[in-house]
């Protein structure tokens, strides 16, 4: 019961959260001069209008002379309904545009995020059991070298090997081919490789230095002494304990780079995706679509966190769920 | 794979436990031999650091190796333990031969219920449902109270108490013929001990089981130990029945550890001195340093043979030998000026074995 009260109260404050950053970002934007308003003027003294006369009608026809308050309700439930305005540089609905490009960002990601997820922590806690052999040093080497290495010029040498002069991959990113397709995985999989090397570093090595901890836990000797198995004990009674800590970092880890590496990486191989969009919407100053990127970015942090929470209370017990 | 079920419970021969560390080889256990028989409890005394700890682990192979390198051969029912494969000692571990640890080192991730049912179905090809039925059975019968609704808790949910009772009760999953306890009542306080003490014995007489117990606490000795082997730095220095060694004492280790008993001074300080260095023992007595009748006879050699003391009761003390004056050691109890400050003078009388078992049966009733 205590349970599901924590998990509502959680829910109930990543609403709280998405509300405040809403907010902040119309406080900035009524903050901000309107490009069109200016157009609008510098359009009239061209043609020997009056610009002042010519302000006030753009103003009126985006509703800015309206009081704050009520332009703020306005705001508010255009978004919640969903209606976040036109974009002119896409020249379509800005949730559209988004839609559009949500679909290609989430062929990458859901594998790079699944992939990174299922190795991060495997491979570490293998890493820990062969403490200190070559193989950890080589797992541990590797991780680092995913995790240094800046995805943006890994993802442009790999492009370089495996495009241009193996001819392995097509060089540019094809939208025309089916989601579930063998040129669509073969496509895709130099991206995922170049995110998952960057991602799993980080997550590795939380895992590899948890998990050395409690394979010398004292519960590993009452494992061993009750007939478990090295595999099973390190299957459950290693791993368990690993996720605790570990689910504190990984969403954040994952956030970070679907934020930053994910725009580099789309660049680069040409995905239409969300990072890519954001990108272009602010090179051509359009407003309303950065709006709905900033939005949509930040209902998966939210989302994101909201998850990490839950997934903490489930790996540990020992967290009480009336002090948080 | 196959025991003799003629064949004595236990046989430890020879036992040596070493570990690789920085400074050089440990010997933590250092050839050493003891016996368990069905039904029977024995009790490993020493202090900490004599490698009793080792010593119990040693003979399921618990401590990893490397660094751990382990001698000697353990003898189950007639099977060499020593000689088995992995896979094989796993039949045993936690089946015929189970743990209980000091602090009750359950898993915090995983409810207690959980841990029972892998307990029973590692060796059992049975259903959750029955695994569970069983668990909550073994909980109960253990003591702990509404144990079916409090199968699914978590282990910080409990008291150290009632944790340790739940170690036991997962130690029973297997029906052990064999059930190694270290120091299983240490850091508890004294009723719980008590508590814990008595349900071992209990479950011994229901289970017929034998115990190896490893302990520093004579008290506990003093109530459950048919035998009693005593170690220090790796060796045994003394063994015998549980009354001849609290009534007659052969060893100057064992008369300075009954020395130090509670009710027997105002001690509070323990043996002076501390255990040779486990990395380069010296020549001779381990014992030497701390001892108040070595003789220069003491420092060569190895450890002195164990020597018969009468029948059945052996120490590894040069006295013991031919040519020495066995009183000196015998009646020189008076010299109990081991513990600090304590000016103890009378002698040890035959009532101090029943005395230290009121006292723990006093505790029991509280
Ligand atoms: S052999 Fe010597 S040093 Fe060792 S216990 Fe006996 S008297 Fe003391």
């Amino acid at each position: 019961m205590r349970y599901y009260r924590y998990i509502g109260t959680r829910v109930l404050w990543a609403f709280v959260v998405a509300f405040i950053i809403v907010t902040i970002t119309f406080v900035l934007l009524s903050m901000s001069p309107d490009p069109s308003i200016q157009q609008a003027a510098t359009q009239a003294a061209l043609e020997g209008g009056d610009p002042q006369e010519a302000t006030d009608r753009q103003e009126k026809l985006r509703g800015l002379d309206e009081p704050l308050h009520v332009r703020y309700i306005d705001y508010m439930t255009g978004i919640a309904t969903l209606e976040w305005g036109w974009s002119e540089y896409r020249n379509q609905p800005v949730t559209k545009a988004l839609w559009g490009s949500l679909y290609y960002t989430a062929q990458y990601s859901i594998p790079w995020t699944i992939l990174t997820l299922l190795f991060g922590p495997l491979i570490g806690v293998y890493s820990a059991a062969r403490m200190y052999s070559w193989k950890d040093h080589v797992v541990t080497g590797i991780a680092f070298l995913g995790f240094s290495i800046p995805n943006f010029f890994f993802a442009i040498v790999l492009l370089l090997v495996f495009g241009v002069w193996l001819d392995w991959v097509p060089v540019a990113y094809r939208t025309d081919v089916p989601v579930v397709s063998l040129e669509n995985a073969i496509q895709l999989a130099l991206p995922v490789f170049v995110l998952v090397t960057g991602s799993i570093g980080g997550i590795l090595r939380v895992a590899r230095n948890e998990s050395a901890e409690f394979q010398n836990a004292d519960f590993m000797k009452t494992a061993k002494a009750k007939g478990v198995s090295p595999l099973r004990a390190y299957a459950y009674h290693v791993m368990r304990p690993t996720l605790v800590p570990l689910s504190t970092t990984v969403v954040g880890q994952l956030l970070a780079m679907f934020l930053g590496a994910s725009l580099l990486v789309e660049v680069v191989f040409g995905i239409p995706g969300l990072g890519r969009t954001t990108f272009d919407a602010l090179v051509a100053q359009d407003t309303n679509l950065v709006l709905g990127s900033v939005l949509l970015f930040t209902v998966i942090g939210v989302i994101g966190n909201l998850i990490e929470d839950i997934v903490f209370t489930i790996v540990d017990p020992r967290i009480s769920y009336d002090d948080r | 794979m196959t025991d003799d079920p003629n064949a004595p419970l236990l046989e430890v021969e020879d036992l040596s436990t070493s570990f690789r560390t920085d400074s050089g080889r440990l010997v933590a256990v250092d050839g050493i031999d003891f016996t368990v028989e069905a039904g029977e409890t024995v009790c490993l005394v020493g202090e900490s650091g004599s490698g009793k700890t080792v010593a119990s682990e040693s003979i399921t192979r618990l401590p990893n190796s490397p660094p751990a390198r382990i001698d000697g051969s353990v003898r189950f029912r007639g099977v060499d333990l020593f000689e088995c494969s992995d896979t094989d000692l796993r039949q045993y571990r936690g089946n015929r031969i189970a743990h209980i640890f000091q602090n009750s080192q359950l898993n915090h991730c995983y409810s207690v219920g959980w841990q029972i049912v892998e307990a029973i179905r590692i060796h059992e090809d049975v259903s959750k449902t029955a695994a569970r039925a069983r668990g909550i059975d073994l909980l109960e019968r253990v003591g702990i109270p509404n144990a079916s609704s409090r199968f699914d808790d978590y282990p910080h949910e409990f008291s150290g108490g009632q944790k340790q009772r739940i170690m036991i009760a997962m130690a029973l999953a297997g029906n052990p013929d064999l059930l190694i306890a270290d120091e299983p009542t240490t850091a508890l306080d004294l009723t719980v001990q008590a508590q814990l003490v008595r349900l071992l014995a209990e479950i011994q007489s229901e289970f017929g089981m034998g115990i190896l117990l490893v302990t520093h606490d004579l008290g506990v000795v003093a109530e459950i130990a048919d035998r009693v082997v005593v170690m220090y730095a790796g060796k045994i220095m003394e063994r015998g029945d549980v009354f001849d060694i609290f009534e007659r004492p052969a060893h100057p280790y064992t008369q300075a550890l009954l020395d130090c008993l509670p009710e027997r001074a105002n001690a509070s300080g323990g043996i002076p001195g501390s255990l040779p260095d486990p990395t380069a023992r010296p020549e001779g007595c381990r014992f030497a340093d701390r001892c108040p009748h070595t003789l220069e006879a003491c420092r060569t050699g190895g450890q002195p043979p164990e020597l018969e003391v009468e029948s059945g009761h052996h120490a590894s003390c040069i006295y013991y030998g031919q040519g020495y004056d066995v009183s000196v050691v015998c009646d020189g109890q008076g010299e109990s000026d081991d513990c600090d400050g304590q000016d103890e003078s009378d002698n040890r009388d035959s009532t101090d074995v029943s005395k230290d078992r009121e006292r723990v049966s006093e505790a029991n009733k509280r």
